[in-house]
């Protein structure tokens, strides 16, 4: 047994009699530290993250979060759990109600998880709004009223008012235009810093794996091809998958 | 090929799109690249005609060799659009009807366009011989091909009418990486061996970097830049371009340089 914040070993996942992921291994140590899930559609990247939020249950293999196994979670443990592991979704729309203001958003789990006390709520929502650099006003208005990158901002402050370990960031750029994805990777890479965060990363864009994470996995028809620390696996790619996908990643001509 | 002039587009008294001058010659591949909201698709809908339909009104000229596309009736219009003039949008089956196999599809395209069934024929096949697809898939339905085959099937239209000219708004942004790479050869090959010209509208730089001659930049309607794509990317003339540039992760760019 590792001390790794996440341990993943030997994760199988069948839907129907398929494997879609199978003997899938790899840790994430208490952060500041990024792992980076690299692959095509249908490689397995979201139902990997699906179980380690344990929203599917492993057919094979085990995961676990801070030394317990995560399927067997219930009651007060499940809930600390839901508390530590925080989700950043591609669409930040889909995690903010549309018909809730922004800072209520933002608010339900400090509310839900009793982290302050409600009169104090709304100035630590004013500061978690501030610190993923947002107008603290921005709190009255409704998702809609905020543009694509300012949404996300609230999506992340709302993951990260219950003071997460364990973030999955799931394609979190990949319905941004490329000058907002630039601020938002490094929001990300800030607040890794100071908040000491572990993100597992799932991306299609390999430079942004690049940016954010130490060490990656590269995943094909629900199975690891290629496993090591980043820079390394990008640069010299040992699997003819990876090579493959390396290839194919048009770059910018050098100034 | 095709030389756009002066063009306008407006929604009300909004412009969305302004469009100087803009010119794309056979054999060439034009890259024209922007954010949402830059006026990029509005432009290519506006070429090919389709603006007004969207309930926009357009303005300046846009000429098909010698010929004024603007304000053609929709007639003529549909029968250069296909014929001349072919189109690959984002979504790759959005535009193959899903009632019909391929083969059907592009039996009755090129009886449109009044084309007989044995020069069909010979066209079908060596349209699919053109973008690397199995004459197989003639047989399949919309949905049971891949969105990367869905696209080279949209080429190969293309390259069975002889389009002289070929717009393509995102043709990959919906695809995975090594099947982008596919098509993108594909499309670069059709203009290599055809002469086709080619518009390729793309929000990414690094793809318009990698087979665009010519890269037009345009931000809020305006184009804010255009020239040859090695001096666009590396050497940006405006501001908007150089933060463009700037924002496109690129692998190894953070990285801690090793200790000397």
């Amino acid at each position: 047994m590792t001390d790794a914040l996440l341990h993943v070993a030997g994760l199988t996942v069948r839907y129907g009699d398929r494997d879609v992921v199978r003997d899938v291994s790899f840790d994430v140590p208490a952060g500041p530290f990024g792992l980076g899930l690299i692959g095509e559609s249908g490689a397995g990247k979201t139902t990997i993250a699906r179980a380690v939020l344990g929203l599917v249950t492993p057919a094979a293999g085990t995961v676990t979060f801070d030394g317990a196994s995560v399927p067997a979670l219930r009651g007060d443990a499940l809930k600390a759990f839901r508390r530590q592991v925080q989700i950043v979704a591609q669409d930040g729309s889909e995690a903010l109600n549309p018909r809730m203001r922004v800072g209520a958003s933002v608010g339900e789990g400090l509310a839900a998880h009793r982290i302050v006390d409600k009169r104090d709520r709304p100035d630590r929502v004013a500061t978690l709004l501030e610190e993923v650099g947002l107008d603290p006003d921005l709190a009255d208005r409704f998702p809609h009223q905020l543009s694509g990158g300012q949404r996300q901002r609230a999506v992340i402050a709302r993951a990260l008012a219950v003071e997460p370990k364990l973030l999955v960031l799931d394609e979190p750029t990949s319905a941004l235009d490329v000058t907002v994805q630039a601020r938002i990777l490094e929001l990300v890479e800030r607040l890794r810093d100071e908040r000491r965060l572990a993100y597992v990363l799932i991306s299609h864009n390999l430079a942004v794996v690049d940016r954010l994470c130490e060490h990656s996995i590269v995943l094909a028809d629900g199975q690891v091809v290629e496993s090591g620390d980043t820079p390394t696996l990008l640069d010299t790619p040992q699997h003819p998958y990876t090579q493959r996908l390396r290839a194919a990643v048009p770059e910018l001509p050098a100034a | 090929m095709i030389a756009v002039r002066a063009l306008e587009v407006f929604f009300g008294d909004r412009r969305v799109a302004h469009v100087p001058t803009l010119d794309l010659a056979a054999g060439e591949l034009v890259g024209l690249a922007g954010e949402s909201g830059s006026g990029k698709s509005m432009t290519s809908m506006a070429i090919l005609g389709l603006a007004p339909a969207l309930g926009a009104t357009v303005s300046g000229s846009v000429k098909l060799e010698e010929r004024e596309l603007l304000g053609l009736p929709e007639k003529e219009l549909l029968d250069l659009r296909g014929r001349r003039i072919a189109m690959v949008m984002q979504s790759p089956r959005g535009s193959l009807n899903p009632t019909m196999r391929l083969g059907k599809l592009m039996e009755r395209t090129l009886a449109t366009h009044g084309i007989e069934k044995a020069d069909a024929r010979d066209r079908t096949a060596a349209a699919l011989a053109d973008v690397r697809l199995d004459e197989e898939l003639l047989r399949r339905y919309p949905h049971q091909v891949s969105g990367g085959q869905a696209q080279r099937f949209a080429i190969a239209l293309a390259v069975a009418m002889r389009a002289e000219v070929l717009l393509a708004d995102e043709p990959t942004s919906a695809l995975d990486v090594t099947v982008q790479a596919e098509v993108l050869d594909t499309l670069n090959r059709l203009r290599a061996e055809h002469g086709t010209a080619i518009l390729l509208v793309s929000h990414d730089l690094a793809v318009l970097g990698r087979y665009a001659d010519r890269l037009v930049v345009m931000r809020s309607g305006e184009v804010v830049e255009q020239g040859p794509t090695r001096d666009v990317l590396t050497a940006p003339s405006s501001d908007y371009t150089r933060e463009l540039v700037a924002a496109v992760p690129v692998i190894g760019a953070a990285r801690p340089k090793a200790s000397a």
